[in-house]
């Protein structure tokens, strides 16, 4: 058959886009963590615990904007290398999948909602509270769906009429959205710490609340996360077979294990320098979670036969001018962000009574 | 090749329209509106009135959670419509300006940082570096939209990209100055009139008077600006653009009469705005209503969609001019289709083998026509089809499948008919099945 041109070829070299999708897709998850985690604590978070709430509450509108805007960038490079396979997924599931943005949406207004009710003293419903974490629910589980689908192209190919297939093509699916959406509030429970840390110069027993319930949370869900996890690996022991996805869940285990021993220790006794190395572990997890994933997907990718690297035409002008840009947003988000932090620094010292 | 979705009732255009034209109205919002806040802030301050300050102030908030919330989820809901119904442009237009993607990304980012910094650090760090992030950010979103437009004025006017095949001179194409000065027009009239909409809660009356006089001159001079950047933009058309709008404006055979709707319904509503902002700007009333403001906010809102349609259908057949049909097709390769037959290369292959015409011809439909055509909902095919008979689909199909309609000047918003002669046969049997008796 005479070869139709495809899609033009990847203007950058492999190696390069190698690198940057698996540190934009690091950034997106760190956001995402705390995000779920927030989500999760505002849901479960009991009547009266009203600082709590506000923490919880306080932490969505941004983390949200953060995880939307830093997950562009990973779903750039996935559609740069994997288009073919992404979008036939994506079209497959059509419906649901233009359906979870509205899901999305409302699960925001209501996070902003439940902000508003505590603003004026008063404090929003149980169901409020849950709506953003049923959003995220919802939306991670077409997302993972969708990705799952366009790692097996045998399973596409046996679908009917495109649009409302919510075909998995994959039993392990629903374990490995479960664990990493378990995993994501076990790691953003971080964030309480740092929250506490905030507060303790100024009200050392408010720090304790909110070192406590991120413990609680981060044992809780570490231990659903392992129990899912190895759930999984019964399931389907070879999609983290090889030696990058072997390697990377080593990784994991063993820093997720520590994870919350260390936490304990920070939360008997904290200092910035325990607390650093908590956040530090917590992100090295997220670096392992995030090179597991890609690691997975070649995988599956190689078993079922696709040769997934594209042809390549490397074009260095549009490189320079990213990588210049890159710096650029670096230099200005440092700035920014100590700004911001400058200014919380001040803000709660002049609350103080 | 993908699979492919025919949604019937407003079937994908509409789908895509209804996302995109909010989707863009509120990212020129945010571009203009970054602009608009920083520089009511120091306006404010250097008059030394702090009602007006306020009204920066009370206005950010609803700018965050509108352009922060709907902006950046609206931007990926567009992202994810055009890769359903598009799949083949949206994949070509990733892999071809992916680092300019990626460098839209990195002012995505400081734009939305900075937009949560400004709004959150009122009154909490001092004014001059309050307004060095308002700064920042108006200069991000700005820059957003240098990058994205060089990519959607490609889309219209690739230019020398076809001979070079160069990013720079994809990104600089014929209509890429024009088109953005363009935007940056619409910028300033959209954030002028979202100004007008939040100016009800300044408190003071002298300070509301100055703020909706000013309102009404950011929307004066935007729509200024966008309407001589509209004649610029025009002259720089590509010729059979140029040619068709021409054609449609005079009511010519070969014009489409939907833009010529388009071109007088947006005029119309650009026309009233543009009054209401002079009044505004000149008499500069104490207060507005409330629903006026958000009349003008509906029609700048209309005009838009009818600008943005209208910026469609002259990319029409394609979607990206020269390049790639809106079906998906590349130009390209439509001889090969035309020689060996297009659903060889599909997932329909096999129905080829068969004898169904009837499932032939809707595969063809599906693939070739429902990005822009449902059966009996939006632009649907019976309806357009009523009267015709076994003669006029016969010419049709002639025409569509023997030329390049986009050089005639008859369907021409239409792509070629990829097919071979036993698929145009079978699309004729589709055809003449749909008629009604
Ligand atoms: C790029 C978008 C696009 C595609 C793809 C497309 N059409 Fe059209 N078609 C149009 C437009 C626009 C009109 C004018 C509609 C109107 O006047 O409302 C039109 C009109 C028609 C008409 C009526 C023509 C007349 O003279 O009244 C027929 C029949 C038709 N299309 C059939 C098809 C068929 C069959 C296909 C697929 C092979 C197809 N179209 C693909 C955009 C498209």
């Amino acid at each position: 058959m005479h070869a139709l041109a495809a899609a033009p070829a990847v203007p950058a070299p492999l190696w390069l886009v190698d690198i940057l999708h698996p540190l934009t897709l690091v950034l997106h998850f760190v956001a995402m963590n705390v995000l779920v985690a927030a989500a999760f604590v505002l849901a479960t978070a009991r009547s009266g615990e009203r600082e709590i709430q506000r923490v919880a509450a306080g932490l969505l509108p941004s983390s949200f904007s953060m995880t939307v805007t830093l997950g562009v960038a990973p779903l750039l490079f996935l559609q740069l290398i994997h288009g073919e396979r992404f979008y036939a997924s994506s079209i497959h599931m059509a419906w649901p999948w233009i359906a979870v943005l509205f899901v999305l949406m409302g699960g925001y207004y209501a996070a902003y909602a439940v902000g508003g009710r505590l603003d004026k003293g008063r404090e929003a419903s149980l169901a409020l509270r849950a709506l953003p974490l049923v959003a995220l629910l919802v939306f991670s589980f077409v997302l993972t769906a969708n990705v799952a689908l366009s790692e097996h192209p045998a399973a596409m190919a046996a679908m009917g009429t495109p649009g409302w297939n919510l075909g998995i093509g994959d039993t392990n699916v629903i374990l490995r959205w479960s664990h990493e959406l378990v995993g994501a509030v076990a790691l953003g429970s971080l964030v309480f710490f740092v929250r506490g840390a905030f507060r303790r110069p100024h009200d050392a027993d408010m720090a304790a609340t909110f070192d406590r319930r991120g413990l609680a949370v981060l044992l809780g869900a570490t231990v659903v996360a392992v129990l899912l996890g190895v759930g999984q690996l019964l399931v389907r022991p070879s999609d983290v077979g090889g030696a990058r996805a072997g390697a990377s869940l080593g990784m994991g285990i063993l820093l997720g294990l520590l994870l919350p021993f260390l936490a304990w220790r920070y939360v008997r006794k904290p200092t910035l320098r325990s607390l650093v190395v908590v956040v530090a572990l917590g992100l090295l997890v997220v670096v392992a979670k995030a090179l597991l994933r890609l690691a997975i997907r070649a995988r599956l990718l190689a078993t079922a036969g696709v040769d997934a690297a594209p042809e390549t035409n490397v074009d260095v002008g549009p490189i320079v001018l990213f990588v210049v840009m890159l710096v650029v947003a670096i230099v200005c988000l440092t700035w920014l962000v100590r700004v911001g932090l400058r200014a919380a620094r001040t803000t709660t010292l002049s609350e103080t009574p | 090749m993908f699979p492919v979705l025919s949604p019937e009732g407003v079937g994908l255009p509409g789908l895509i329209a209804l996302i995109a034209v909010t989707h863009v109205f509120v990212a020129h919002f945010a571009v203009g509106g970054g602009m608009y806040l920083v520089t009511t802030e120091r306006w404010g301050r250097k008059l030394g009135r702090p009602g007006l300050v306020g009204h920066a102030e009370r206005h950010s908030r609803f700018f965050v959670l509108l352009t922060l919330v709907f902006g950046a989820l609206s931007g990926v809901g567009i992202w994810f419509a055009i890769g359903l119904a598009s799949p083949d442009s949206t994949f070509f237009l990733i892999r071809t300006f992916v680092w300019g993607w990626a460098t839209e990304w990195c002012f995505f980012l400081i734009e939305l940082t900075a937009a949560v910094v400004y709004y959150k650090t009122w009154r909490r760090i001092d004014d001059k570096t309050h307004m060095a992030v308002g700064w920042v950010y108006a200069l991000a979103s700005i820059t957003t939209l240098l990058v994205i437009n060089g990519i959607l004025s490609f889309m219209l006017s690739p230019g020398a990209w076809h001979e070079t095949k160069s990013f720079w001179s994809g990104v600089f194409n014929p209509t890429y100055w024009p088109t953005t000065f363009l935007r940056l027009g619409v910028c300033a009239f959209v954030a002028g009139s979202f100004g007008l909409f939040t100016a009800r809660h300044v408190v003071a009356d002298d300070d509301r008077r100055l703020v909706i006089a000013r309102a009404g001159r950011w929307i004066v001079s935007g729509l200024v600006v966008a309407a001589a950047c509209f004649v610029w933009t025009r002259s720089a058309l590509p010729a059979d653009a140029a040619g068709i709008l021409e054609r449609s404006l005079d009511g010519a055979r070969g014009g489409v009469p939907l833009l010529a709707t388009l071109y007088r319904l947006g005029g119309i509503a650009f026309g009233v705005l543009f009054l209401v902002g002079l009044v505004c700007a000149v008499a500069k009333p104490t207060r507005l209503p409330r629903a006026a403001a958000l009349g003008l906010l509906a029609l700048g809102l209309f005009g838009f969609g009818c600008a943005e349609y209208a910026r469609e259908v002259l990319r029409k057949p394609y979607s990206v001019r020269d390049v790639i049909y809106a079906n998906g097709i590349y130009r390209d390769e439509l001889e090969h289709h035309r020689e060996v037959g297009f659903l060889t290369s599909t997932p329909e292959a096999h129905l080829l083998q068969g004898t169904d015409d009837l499932a032939i011809g809707d595969a063809l439909y599906r693939r070739q026509c429902a990005v822009c055509h449902t059966l009996d909902g939006y632009r649907g095919l019976d309806g357009l089809l009523e009267g015709w008979d076994t003669n006029r689909v016969g010419t049709f199909l002639t025409v569509m499948s023997k030329q390049d309609p986009a050089r005639a000047a008859i369907w021409s918003s239409m792509p070629p008919l990829a097919a071979n002669q036993r698929e145009v046969d079978a699309l004729r049997t589709w055809m003449l099945a749909r008629l009604k008796p």
